[in-house]
C-alpha cells in the first residue's frame, strides 16, 4: 500500500517534469522541470526497492535468513546515488551553456538562427 | 586473470593525467592522447588471437554476475573497440595540426567520449549501459558547445577578415551552445525515463544483467513492451532514428568538422552496437521480452525506414556541407537499425558492414569537409565551386567517402547493402518497406553527392576570386593525409576483398542472433545462479 | 514569434494525461507473467549482498558457512556494514568509477565553456563575515572528513564528504574574493583520478580481477574496518571535492 502510494507520488513528479519540458519555452523552467522529473525517477527507483516495515540496510545487528531479512532493497539506493550525482553533473553543464547562450543571445530562449541565408 | 578490462583503461588515464599535464603545457592533451589509443590498440591486436578462438565474460571486483558488472569479449565487441580506437587516433592526428590548438580540457573529454563508446560496446549490464551513455552524452554537449557556430573551423585569414567579425558581433553569427542546448535536453530527458525503465524492469525481475534478463521466465506483455521501450529510449536517441532526430543539425552544425566525425563514427557505431546488444541478444531469442519482441522489431522497421526517407531527404536540401554529411548519417543509420530489425544472418551481417563502412566513410568525409571549409572560408558546399581541382587529392578523397556511402560496386558500402536487401528480401512482409525506403535512399544520396561533386569540380569558382584563398600552393600536411590515405584505402580493400571482413562479420552475427550459446550461455555458465 | 500558450499547454496536458493512462494500463494488465513489484527481496541480487555471501553465489551459506552475518567476526566480503556502501564502493564498482568520470567530465566541460571575465570591484565581505567564516570553514572540514571517513558505517561516503568539503571553499571564494586555486584542484583531480586507477590495477594484478579488494577486510561493524572501502571513499572525496570546488570557482570567475 506504501508503495503503491511512493509509486503514485513519482509518477505524478515524472509526468509534471515532463508537461513542463514539453510546454515551457524558457531554458531555465526546462532545465527546473528535468530536475522535478528527475527527482520524480529517483523516488520512482527507491519506491520499487522499498518493502512494508523494512529498515535502512545498514547492519545494526547481526541478522540471520533464518529469522527473515527485514531490510529495504539496497540496491537501488545505490543505483539513486549513481544517478543524483549524474543529475548534479548535467545541471551544472546545462546553466553553463544557458548562461553562454544567454550571452551570445541575451534571450533564456531558443531563438531562430538565420545564419544559413 | 582479467586482464583484457585494461582496454578501458588506456583512455581513461590519459584523461585523468590531462589536468595536471594542462599546467606544465597546453598542448599536453593534444600530445598524450594520440599515444593513448597508440597503446591501445597495440594492446587490442594483443588480446585478438585469444579472444578470437573463445569469447569471454570478463568480471570487475571478482564478482559474478549478475551480482557483480562483466564486459564481454568477443570477436564483434573486440573488433568493434579495435575499430573505434583506429578512428579516435585519426582524428587526433588530424587534430594535431589542422585545427587551432583547442584547451586541454577538451582532449580530456573527447578521452572519455572514446571510453565511454568502448564501455557501451563491451558492458553486459543495464545499468551501466545507462552510465555510459551519460559519460557520452556529457562530453559530446561540453565539446559541441566549444565549437564555433554554423561555420566551424574558419580558416585564421576568415576569421580576422571584416565579414567574421561583423557576424561575430550579430546576435546569429556569434558562438552559440543552441545547438548542444536541444541535445542535451532531449538526451537528459531520455536518459531519465531509461533509469526508469531500467528500475521497473529490475523490481519484476531482480537482477540487473542483461544476459540473466533474458534468460528469465516470461514478462507481462504489455508491461514488457513499456520497459523495453523506456530502456530503448535514449538508444534510439543516439542512432539518430526518427522522431528522435531533430537534435542532430543543429549539434553537428555547431560542431568542429574533427568532433562531428567523432560522434557519427565513434558514439554512432557504440549506440547501434547497443540497440544490436538489447533488441537481438537480450530481446531476441529470450523467454522473457518473447511477448514483447515482436512488436519492438516492427515499430524498430517502421522508424528505420522513416527516418532514412527523412534523413536522406533532409541531405538533398540541405546548403551547409556540414549538415549534408549529418543528416545522411540519419539515413545511414536508419539503413542499420533496419538491419538490427530483420534480424536474420544477411541483415545482422550487412547492417553491421554498413555500420563500420559509414563509421569510416563519415570519418573521412567530415575530416575532408572540414578541411575544405577551412579553405573556402564558407560552410556551403555551393560557394566552393572548383575547390577539388585546386586540391585533387582531397577531391578524390571526398568523392571515394561518397561513394562508399552511396553503395557503388567496389567500394564497402556495396556489399554492406547488398548484403542487407539480400536478408530483407529473404525476410519478406513488412520487411519490403525497407527495401523500397533503401533503395529510394540510394538514388537521392547519388544525387546529392554528385551535385556536391559537381560543384567542387566546377571549373572557375572560387579560384579566380581571390581574396579569401590564398594564392599560393596548397600543402597538404601529413596530419590530414595519413588519417584520410588510410580510410580510403581501407574503403577500398573492404570493398575489393569483402571475404575478409565477412567471415568475421558472420561470427558476430552469429553471437547476436544465437545468444543462448554464444552470449548468455558463456556468462550464466561463469555465473552463479540465483 | 507567437506562440499560443494556452493552447500548447492544454495540448502538452491531454498528451500527459494520455501517457498516464497508457502506463497505468500497462502496469496494472492483468495478463501472465512477471511484472512491476514480483520479485521479493529474495529473488533479488541485494539478498546476497545482505547476507554477504555472493561469493557463494546460488547458496544460503556465506564464507563462513552460514546464513547470517553475525557483528563483529573477522572477514567479511568488504567488510562494510552499510550495504549501500558496499554495494557503490565494491560490487558495483565500475558504475560508481563511471559516476566519478561524469562529474570529471562535467567540471572539464564548465572549466571549458566558461571564460573568465574581468569582473567589477564586489562589495568586501563584512568584518564579521571574515572573521566567522574560517572558524565554520574548520568545522566544515571536519564535519566533511568525518562523513568520508565513516561511510562503510554511516550513511555518506565520498560523495556527499566531498561535497562538504567543496562547500567549505565556495564559503571561502564568497568570504574572502580570492581568485580560485585552480592549479591545486587540477593537481588533486589528476592524482586522485590516477590512485583510484591505481588501486584497480593493484587489485587486477593481486587478485585477478579489476577493482577487486584486496586489503583485510577487519571485524563487521569496527570504526577501522573495511580498508579497501576506506581508501577508496577517501580518494573519491578527494577528487569530488576538487571537481565541485573547480566547477564552483568557474562559475564564480564567470
Amino acid at each position: 500500500m506504501e508503495t503503491m502510494l511512493f509509486i503514485l507520488s513519482a509518477f505524478s513528479l515524472i509526468l509534471t517534469g515532463l508537461f513542463g519540458v514539453l510546454t515551457r519555452k524558457n531554458l531555465v523552467k526546462i532545465l527546473l522541470s528535468l530536475n522535478i522529473l528527475e527527482t520524480g525517477i529517483n523516488l520512482l527507483v527507491v519506491s520499487l526497492g522499498y518493502f512494508k516495515g523494512g529498515k535502512a540496510p545498514i547492519l545494526t545487528n547481526s541478522v540471520s535468513a533464518a529469522q527473515g531479512i527485514n531490510f529495504v532493497d539496497p540496491l537501488p539506493q545505490a543505483l539513486v546515488l549513481t544517478s543524483i550525482v549524474i543529475g548534479l553533473s548535467t545541471t551544472a553543464l546545462a546553466l553553463t551553456l544557458i548562461l553562454k547562450h544567454f550571452r551570445s543571445h541575451q534571450a533564456v530562449e531558443f531563438v531562430k538562427l538565420e545564419v544559413n541565408e | 586473470m582479467n586482464r583484457e578490462v585494461v582496454i578501458l583503461l588506456f583512455p581513461i588515464l590519459a584523461a585523468f593525467m590531462i589536468p595536471a599535464g594542462t599546467i606544465i603545457s597546453q598542448k599536453f592533451g593534444r600530445l598524450l592522447s594520440p599515444l593513448a589509443y597508440v597503446a591501445g590498440i597495440i594492446y587490442c591486436l594483443l588480446l585478438m588471437p585469444m579472444i578470437m578462438v573463445r569469447s569471454r565474460s570478463v568480471i570487475i571486483g571478482n564478482w559474478l554476475p549478475p551480482f557483480g558488472i562483466n564486459l564481454f569479449f568477443s570477436p564483434l565487441t573486440l573488433g568493434l573497440v579495435l575499430f573505434i580506437f583506429l578512428l579516435a587516433l585519426f582524428i587526433l592526428l588530424f587534430d594535431l595540426r589542422n585545427t587551432e590548438s583547442k584547451k586541454g580540457q577538451y582532449y580530456l573529454l573527447f578521452n572519455l567520449l572514446v571510453t565511454a563508446s568502448a564501455g557501451l560496446i563491451l558492458t553486459g549490464d543495464l545499468f551501466n549501459i545507462f552510465v555510459f551513455l551519460e559519460i557520452a552524452g556529457i562530453a559530446s554537449f561540453s565539446m559541441i558547445a566549444a565549437g564555433r557556430s554554423s561555420a566551424g573551423g574558419l580558416s585564421a585569414e576568415y576569421s580576422k577578415s571584416a565579414e567574421y567579425s561583423k557576424s561575430a558581433q550579430s546576435p546569429q553569427g556569434a558562438q552559440s551552445p543552441q545547438g548542444a542546448l536541444k541535445y542535451l535536453i532531449q538526451a537528459q530527458l531520455t536518459t531519465l525515463l531509461m533509469l526508469g525503465g531500467i528500475a521497473l524492469l529490475y523490481s519484476a525481475t531482480g537482477v540487473l544483467n542483461i544476459a540473466f534478463l533474458s534468460s528469465f521466465e516470461a514478462l507481462k506483455s504489455s508491461f514488457a513492451f513499456l520497459t523495453l521501450l523506456l530502456i530503448l529510449l535514449p538508444i534510439f536517441l543516439e542512432s539518430k532514428l526518427f522522431p528522435f532526430n531533430s537534435w542532430v543539425g543543429g549539434a553537428y552544425q555547431g560542431a568542429e568538422p574533427s568532433l562531428a566525425a567523432a560522434l557519427s563514427g565513434i558514439a554512432g557505431t557504440a549506440a547501434a552496437l547497443v540497440l544490436a546488444r538489447l533488441t537481438l541478444t537480450m530481446m531476441g531469442s529470450s523467454s522473457a521480452f518473447a511477448a514483447a519482441s515482436e512488436k519492438i522489431r516492427v515499430l524498430l522497421l517502421l522508424l528505420g525506414a522513416a527516418s532514412i526517407l527523412i534523413g536522406e531527404g533532409a541531405a538533398f536540401r540541405e546548403k551547409n556541407l556540414k549538415k549534408v554529411l549529418a543528416y545522411s548519417s540519419i539515413g545511414q543509420m536508419g539503413m542499420v537499425v533496419v538491419g538490427i530489425s530483420i534480424a536474420n544472418t544477411d541483415a545482422v551481417r550487412g547492417a553491421l558492414f554498413l555500420l563500420l563502412s559509414h563509421g569510416a566513410a563519415k570519418v573521412l568525409l567530415f575530416l575532408t569537409a572540414g578541411f575544405f571549409i577551412n579553405k573556402a572560408g564558407t560552410p556551403f558546399w555551393k560557394d566552393m565551386k572548383g575547390l577539388a581541382r585546386r586540391m585533387p587529392l582531397a577531391g578524390a578523397f571526398f568523392i571515394i567517402g561518397a561513394m562508399a556511402l552511396m553503395g557503388i560496386p567496389l567500394l564497402s558500402g556495396f556489399w554492406a547493402k547488398l548484403e542487407l536487401i539480400r536478408g530483407a528480401v529473404t525476410a519478406g512482409g513488412l520487411a519490403g518497406v525497407a527495401v523500397a525506403a533503401i533503395l529510394l535512399a540510394t538514388i537521392l544520396e547519388g544525387v546529392y553527392f554528385m551535385r556536391i561533386g559537381h560543384s567542387l569540380f566546377e571549373e572557375g569558382g572560387i579560384t579566380d576570386e581571390g581574396g579569401v584563398l590564398k594564392e599560393d600552393k596548397i600543402r597538404y600536411n601529413a596530419a590530414y593525409l595519413i588519417p584520410c590515405l588510410a580510410l580510403a584505402l581501407s574503403l577500398i580493400a573492404a570493398g575489393l576483398f569483402p571475404d575478409l571482413i565477412n567471415t568475421w562479420l558472420s561470427s558476430a552475427a552469429h553471437e547476436l542472433l544465437n545468444s543462448q550459446t554464444d552470449y548468455t550461455g558463456l556468462i550464466l555458465k561463469v555465473g552463479g545462479g540465483l | 514569434m507567437k506562440r499560443n500558450e494556452p493552447l500548447i499547454n492544454l495540448f502538452g496536458l491531454i498528451l500527459i494525461i494520455l501517457l498516464a493512462v497508457l502506463v497505468y494500463l500497462a502496469l496494472t494488465d492483468s495478463g501472465q507473467g512477471l511484472t512491476m513489484l514480483s520479485a521479493d527481496l529474495e529473488q533479488r541480487v541485494s539478498y546476497s549482498y545482505l547476507l554477504k555471501n555472493v561469493t557463494a553465489a546460488g547458496q544460503t551459506e556465506n564464507q563462513h558457512g552460514q546464513a547470517e552475518v553475525i557483528l563483529g567476526r573477522e572477514d567479511y566480503e568488504n567488510g562494510a556494514v552499510n550495504i549501500v556502501t558496499a554495494i557503490v564502493t565494491d560490487y558495483r564498482m565500475l558504475d560508481t568509477f563511471g559516476e566519478i568520470l561524469v562529474l570529471f567530465a562535467a567540471s572539464a566541460g564548465v572549466g571549458l565553456l566558461m571564460v573568465e571575465r574581468k569582473r567589477g570591484k564586489a562589495k568586501e565581505a563584512s568584518e564579521i563575515v571574515k572573521t566567522a567564516v574560517p572558524i565554520i570553514i574548520l568545522f566544515t572540514l571536519i564535519t566533511g572528513f568525518y562523513i568520508i571517513s565513516h561511510g562503510h558505517l554511516t550513511p555518506g561516503g565520498g560523495f556527499p564528504g566531498g561535497a562538504v568539503i567543496a562547500s567549505a571553499f565556495i564559503l571561502q571564494f564568497l568570504a574572502f574574493q580570492k581568485s580560485s586555486r585552480n592549479k591545486v584542484f587540477k593537481i588533486l583531480e589528476s592524482l586522485a583520478g590516477i590512485g583510484l586507477l591505481a588501486m584497480g590495477l593493484i587489485g587486477l594484478y593481486l587478485e585477478g580481477s579489476l577493482f577487486a579488494n584486496f586489503l583485510p577486510n577487519g571485524s563487521l561493524g569496527a570504526t577501522i574496518s573495511a580498508a579497501g572501502i576506506m581508501i577508496i571513499y577517501a580518494l573519491i572525496g578527494i577528487k569530488v571535492a576538487a571537481e565541485l570546488s573547480s566547477i564552483s570557482a568557474d562559475f564564480i570567475g564567470e
